[in-house]
């Protein structure tokens, strides 16, 4: 008869000491999901440029016009810049960004001025294809 | 009945013990766990564990290259590498990292994916020649 209200207790305690792992853990940890990409590519060369042969165009004394000859084949469809360059590596002039369609390529459009006497070198830059 | 009799106090007694040394047991051996788990901390931040579902706003990312020509190579430094992903991608965290021979990082940039799930991260200040690229790694977190 005296049970009753002890079991009742018994199994409030019961359950309470059941509950309570359940709600720390619960309260330890609280994942915020993300969503997440990640990934590696290759970045390969089409080709080596330093044996792309540069000659240019002079006009009085002034560059402009560039000739590139032996531009490797593989190189097409990609993006060239170039830049002459002098004394110090300085920048003379640019040209480009032009989409290659073979294996030479006459750049008739210079940015900057570029005397010929004072072109030490020529850079090249393909991007892609 | 004899010795083995047993009043209905003790019958009680005995029933409350059966029960209660298990549920005490529970207690002993979460409560270890979370004392436990509340000494873990790395640099300060506290250390937990749990699952979580983690999806991708996209199944890739285009790469393309702009370079710029510097006297201090001298040669074509890479300006920008643009990333391209998909809008679902907007506001997304994102980090490029280009990376040379042995796959040695060179530079890394991080930033923010525009609306359209894109970015322009800018390598100029790095001075990475374009020669030296031989890899891009490419991660995105929101």
């Amino acid at each position: 008869m005296h049970d009753g209200p002890a079991l009742a207790a018994l199994a409030g305690l019961t359950l309470a000491v059941i509950a309570w792992p359940g709600s720390a853990a619960a309260t330890a940890v609280a994942p915020s999901p993300q969503q997440v990409s990640g990934a590696y590519a290759a970045v390969s060369s089409c080709g080596t440029l330093s044996g792309v042969g540069v000659a240019w165009t002079v006009t009085n004394n002034v560059v402009t016009g560039v000739v590139l000859t032996s531009i490797p084949a593989a190189c097409a469809g990609g993006a060239l810049s170039l830049t002459l360059v002098g004394t110090g590596n300085t920048s003379l002039a640019t040209a480009g960004p032009v989409t290659l369609s073979g294996t030479t390529l006459t750049l008739s459009s210079l940015t900057g001025s570029a005397t010929a006497t004072s072109v030490t070198g020529a850079q090249l830059s393909v991007v892609g294809p | 009945m004899g010795s083995h009799a047993v009043s209905p106090r003790n019958r009680r007694g005995r029933y409350l013990a059966r029960l209660v040394v298990p549920a005490v047991a529970g207690v002993v051996v979460f409560g270890a766990v979370t004392a436990f788990a509340a000494t873990l901390s790395v640099n300060g931040k506290t250390l937990g564990s749990g699952n979580a579902t983690v999806s991708s706003c996209n199944s890739g990312a285009s790469v393309t290259y702009t370079t710029a020509y510097s006297a201090t190579l001298p040669g074509y430094k890479v300006a920008t590498a643009p990333v391209t992903t998909a809008a679902a991608c907007n506001g997304f965290a994102y980090k490029v990292t280009l990376t040379g021979a042995a796959n040695a990082s060179l530079a890394e940039v991080t930033g923010t994916l525009d609306a359209s799930g894109n970015a322009s991260p800018d390598f100029s200040a790095s001075n990475i020649s374009a020669a030296n690229v031989t890899g891009v790694s490419v991660v995105i977190t929101g």
